[in-house]
């Protein structure tokens, strides 16, 4: 009968653990809002320092407040970066002047959450020696509204199962207490506190709840080390597999309050219980 | 020591199970509670253990009443009272050893303390080569006697016994008897709830005795024997 109740709170609790690690590792892997909201700006080929100069003044001058920062990478970073990608026989295959010719030099521009960034996009574009402007975050705006639904659907299924954990740890307490009612009245008429009572019962959850929470992480952890092993294997995922990471400290915690908190009700459940059948004349 | 000013019992509004009672009982006292089956008697030693709380009238201990306990001095009253049940209600799990030692375990004896009351109790009851016998591998006179010897075995000041002959046959019920005679004279108020008057026959007068006769929630009569 325990067993039951131990494998389906696992499975509770293997549940609960999942959804922190998922919830953890989503805003890992598609970064932060600032990582979101770019605008890459690329600049008229062959412009004077002076000239770039002043386009990053005007850039910077839209909107101080929603314009968080502003980089240039010149055409010769970008040079070093398209060497770094090919293969080191490509080198010598272009002179370095002809690429700069060819590469326009680009501005990254951050904008906070809250910039109201089709307005800013537009008066970018207004600006001259402006060529092209590309807004990263449109579509992420497109995904926004599923990102937040997948997240409300994600803490509803982690609320909806603390409640399922918590009613089964309850039933699971009611019934070992039923099933120990004759050797808890005996021990109360004994002179037994309420405590002493249900010690056994007690412990006998807490074992239970332990084990239960174990066989749970242990299932996510193992759920958790698959995915990682399937996503090494895909190379083009290799920026997932180095962002993503087991549970970290704070999915840890809640899960250690939400272990102490169903043990604290069980407790108080158990001690109210037997007061009021065994100790009725306080 | 125990005393019970005008007590009622009611369990349905219609029907008092225990009536008008008032009667105070002392230290060495050796009282046969009797009555027809429904009388009160069970209800009696409910109230007497807290498990039932009186409808009204008082019921003291040490001239405090009991229905202002909070849960350390029911706790307290509790470890003074010795009871032994009609069913015995021996734990199935622990042998016979361990049965005694409950009361002592719940008011934390030492291990060493533990192991010399239950000893002397196994020996005093004749129960020493039953010590490592499981309840359901013993007759019904020896569960009797462990029955007892967890009740007197922490040195109660009330012992209360409801039907603890209703089980045994007349040899056993005798024995029994003088087992709680032994108590009452050490010092141990001592309450034997019984159905059966004829039993009450076979006393020795070595110890008064007191008689109390409870009739559909009354006391019909309480005297000296
Ligand atoms: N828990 C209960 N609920 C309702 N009535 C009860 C309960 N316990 C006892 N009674 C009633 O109270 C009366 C006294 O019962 P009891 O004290 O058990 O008598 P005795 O032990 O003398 O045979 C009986 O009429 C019985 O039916
Ligand atoms: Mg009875």
């Amino acid at each position: 009968m325990k067993i039951i109740y131990i494998i389906f709170m696992s499975l509770c609790v293997g549940i609960l653990s999942s959804v922190l690690l998922v919830k953890q590792n989503t805003s890992i892997i598609f970064g932060d809002a600032s990582d979101l909201y770019t605008v890459n700006i690329s600049v008229d080929k062959s412009q004077s320092p002076e000239k770039i100069e002043s386009i990053l003044q005007e850039i910077k001058n839209i909107d101080k407040s929603q314009i968080k920062k502003v980089t240039l990478i010149s055409s010769q970073e970008l040079i070093a970066d398209v060497e770094k990608v090919l293969p080191n026989y490509s080198s010598g295959l272009f002179e370095k002047e002809e690429l700069e010719q060819i590469l326009n030099p680009a501005v990254e521009v951050q904008l906070s959450a809250e910039a109201n960034s089709a307005s800013i996009i537009e008066k970018m574009k207004m600006i001259t020696g402006i060529n092209q402007v590309v807004f990263s975050g449109d579509w992420v705006e497109k995904f926004k509204s599923i990102f937040t639904a997948a997240n409300h659907i994600l803490d509803t299924i982690f609320i909806l199962f603390f409640i399922i954990l918590s009613f089964l740890i309850t039933v699971l307490i009611r019934n070992l207490l039923i099933s120990t009612k004759e050797s808890i009245s005996l021990q109360a008429l004994m002179g037994a506190t309420p405590q002493q009572s249900f010690f056994k019962p007690f412990s006998q959850i807490m074992i239970a709840t332990f084990i239960s929470y174990i066989i749970g992480m242990a299932m996510t952890f193992l759920i958790g080390a698959v995915i990682r092993q399937k996503i090494s294997e895909n190379t083009d995922l290799g920026f997932i597999h180095d962002r993503m990471s087991f549970l970290n400290q704070t999915s840890l915690s809640l899960i250690a309050v939400g272990l102490i908190f169903n043990l604290v009700i069980s407790y108080g459940l158990s001690f109210m219980y037997i007061r009021k059948e065994f100790y009725k004349n306080d | 020591m125990i005393s019970l000013k005008h007590v009622y019992k009611t369990y349905d509004s219609d029907r008092h199970a225990l009536r008008d009672i008032s009667f105070s009982l002392n230290s060495q006292e050796l009282i046969f509670l009797t009555g027809p089956s429904g009388a009160g008697k069970t209800t009696l030693f409910k109230l007497l253990s807290l498990q039932e709380k009186t409808s009204s009238g008082e019921l003291s201990c040490h001239n405090k009443s009991m229905s202002d306990f909070n849960l350390k001095q029911m706790v307290e009253y509790r470890r003074k009272l010795g009871i032994v049940f009609q069913d015995f209600r021996l734990m199935t799990e622990l042998n016979i050893f361990d049965n005694i030692a409950v009361p002592l375990k719940i008011q934390k004896y030492s291990k060493k303390e533990i192991s010399f009351a239950v000893e002397s109790v196994l020996e005093r009851f004749g129960l020493a080569e039953h010590a490592k016998s499981f309840p359901d591998y013993i007759s019904g006179g020896e569960k009797q006697r462990v029955a007892i010897a967890r009740a007197v075995v922490h040195k109660p000041d009330l012992l209360i016994a409801d039907e603890p002959t209703g089980n045994l046959d007349r040899k056993n019920a005798l024995s029994v008897l003088s087992i709680f005679q032994d108590l009452s004279a050490q010092g141990v108020a001592v309450m034997i709830a019984t159905h059966d008057e004829e039993f009450l026959k076979s006393t020795s007068s070595r110890t008064s005795i007191r008689q109390i006769h409870l009739d559909a929630g009354q006391v019909l009569k309480d005297q000296s024997l």
